[in-house]
C-alpha cells in the first residue's frame, strides 16, 4: 500500500515539476520585436532606381483620443536610418528629401541629399517613402490622412497611409509607393511593420528602431 | 483424480514461484536531445520530460507493457533568416525576429523488454516500443505564431538498467532511448535521444 502511495506521490511531483518549468516565462521585451515586410511582387519586376523620403513621421492616432504619448522621440532614427539605407541602395544623387520647411527637422544624417521643398520642381523619383508610427492599437484595415499641411504641395498630397489589422501600439511603418499613385487607395508597393518599438527607455527605443529599419531593408533585396 | 489435482496445483505453484517478479513500474525524468530534422529545429538539450512505464513479466527475462511520456522541447533563437510569407494574392514578404520554438511530444507506446542475468541484484535490459506519437510544433515570432500538429507512427529502442535500493522492491531506473517518428502532416520525421532517470518499482 505504501508503495502504491509512493508511486502516485512521485507521479504528481514530477508532473507538477514539469508544469512549473514549462517554457514561456523568460521573454525579454526585445524578443517580441518583429520586422515584417510585405510587397507587391508585380511592382518590383523592375526595381526602382530613385526615391524621395517624405521628411515627416505621420502619427496615426485613434479618434477616441486614447493614444500613447509620443513627441517624436524616435523620429530621427526612423527617418535617418531609412535615408541611409536608401542612399546605400540608390546612391546619394538618386535620393531626395521632401520637406515643407527650408531646414528639414530632424536634421538629415546625410547633408549631400537634395532637399525638395513645396514649390521646387518634381524630381520624378520612382518611389515615395512614407514613414509613420501607430499611437493607438488598430483593429481593422483602413486609411488615415496626414496633416493638412501637405495639401497644396506639388504632389497635391494628401496621400493616405494604410494601416492594418491588429498592429500594436508603437509599431513603426515605412511604406513605398509610386508618387504618381499617391492619391489613390490601392495600397503601397512595399511596407514594413517594425513592431513594438516604444518602451519607457528612449535610448533602448532608438537602438531598436535603427536595428529594425536596417533589418527591413536587409530582408528586402528586391528593392534594388 | 485427487493426485492429478494436487500435481496440477503444485505445477502451477512452481511455475508462478519460478518468476522472480511479476511487474515493473517506473516513473522517470527524461532529458532529451533531438537529432536529424528535429535537431535542426531545436538543437539544444532539454530537461523538460517525464515518462511513465508499466511492464508485466511473462517469464524471468521478458516483459510486455506500455509507456506514456510527455516531452517539451524549447529553444529561443535570434539572428535567423526571415521566414517567407506568400499571401497568394500577388503580395509576398518576410517576417524576422527572435524565434521561440516549441515541440510538445506525447508518445504512447506498447513495449517489450528482455532482461539479462547480471549475476547480481541489478537488471540490465533492452527493449523496443511501438505506437503513436502526438507532436505539436509551434514557432512564435513576436506575437505571431505558426503551429502545426500531427499523429505519427513511432518506434523506440531502449537500453537500461534497474538498480535496486538494497533488498527493497524499489530502485533506480536508468535508460537510454532513441525515439523515431514517421513524417506526418506538415511535420518532418522525428528523431530524438532520451536519457531517463527515475524510480523503479519491482513487484
Amino acid at each position: 500500500m505504501k508503495k502504491e502511495i509512493l508511486k502516485y506521490v512521485m507521479l504528481f511531483s514530477v508532473t507538477a515539476l514539469l508544469f512549473s518549468c514549462y517554457p514561456g516565462n523568460d521573454t525579454d521585451l526585445e524578443d517580441l520585436d518583429t520586422v515584417t515586410t510585405i510587397y507587391k511582387t508585380d511592382d518590383f519586376s523592375t526595381p526602382p532606381k530613385s526615391a524621395i523620403v517624405i521628411w515627416k513621421v505621420v502619427e496615426i492616432k485613434g479618434e477616441d483620443g486614447d493614444n500613447i504619448p509620443y513627441h517624436g522621440e524616435i523620429d530621427s532614427e526612423i527617418l535617418n536610418t531609412t535615408l541611409d539605407n536608401l542612399v546605400d541602395m540608390y546612391g546619394v544623387d538618386n535620393v531626395y528629401i521632401a520637406s515643407v520647411t527650408d531646414t528639414p527637422s530632424p536634421v538629415p544624417s546625410n547633408s549631400n541629399v537634395e532637399i525638395i521643398k513645396q514649390h521646387d520642381p518634381d524630381p520624378n523619383a520612382d518611389m515615395a517613402v512614407l514613414p509613420s508610427i501607430l499611437l493607438r492599437k488598430n483593429v481593422g484595415v483602413g486609411w488615415t490622412y496626414p496633416p493638412y499641411w501637405w495639401w497644396g504641395c506639388w504632389y497635391c498630397w494628401y496621400y493616405p497611409v494604410p494601416y492594418y489589422y491588429d498592429y500594436e501600439v508603437g509599431t513603426v511603418m515605412v511604406s513605398m509607393k509610386d508618387p504618381n499613385r499617391l492619391g489613390n487607395e490601392e495600397g503601397s508597393s512595399w511596407t514594413t511593420f517594425i513592431r513594438g518599438l516604444l518602451s519607457s527607455n528612449n535610448s533602448f527605443n532608438k537602438d531598436r528602431t535603427v536595428k529594425g529599419v536596417n533589418q527591413a531593408f536587409d530582408q528586402s533585396p528586391y528593392l534594388k | 483424480m485427487r493426485k492429478i489435482y494436487i500435481t496440477a496445483i503444485l505445477l502451477i505453484g512452481l511455475t508462478i514461484s519460478s518468476y522472480a517478479q511479476s511487474s515493473y513500474w517506473s516513473l522517470n525524468w527524461d532529458i532529451t536531445k533531438a537529432a536529424g530534422d528535429t535537431g535542426d529545429y531545436i538543437g539544444n538539450i532539454n530537461f523538460r520530460g517525464v515518462s511513465f512505464d508499466g511492464r508485466a513479466f511473462i517469464n524471468d527475462n521478458i516483459s510486455i507493457g506500455g509507456s506514456v511520456a510527455w516531452y517539451t522541447l524549447y529553444d529561443k533563437l535570434s539572428g535567423l533568416p526571415p521566414i517567407e510569407i506568400d499571401n497568394g494574392d500577388g503580395t509576398a514578404g518576410h517576417i524576422s525576429g527572435t524565434q521561440a520554438r516549441y515541440l510538445n511530444l506525447v508518445p504512447v507506446l506498447i513495449n517489450s523488454h528482455f532482461y539479462f542475468d547480471s549475476g547480481g541484484d541489478f537488471k540490465p535490459y533492452i527493449g523496443i516500443g511501438l505506437g503513436g506519437i502526438y507532436t505539436e510544433q509551434r514557432t512564435e515570432i513576436g506575437l505571431s505564431s505558426f503551429s502545426s500538429d500531427s499523429y505519427a507512427f513511432g518506434a523506440q529502442p531502449e537500453i537500461g538498467v534497474y538498480i535496486p535500493f538494497g533488498y527493497s522492491g524499489t530502485g533506480l531506473n536508468l535508460a537510454l532511448r532513441y525515439l523515431y517518428g514517421t513524417s506526418a502532416g506538415d511535420l518532418d520525421s522525428l528523431s530524438m535521444f532520451t536519457f531517463a532517470i527515475g524510480i523503479g518499482f519491482m513487484n
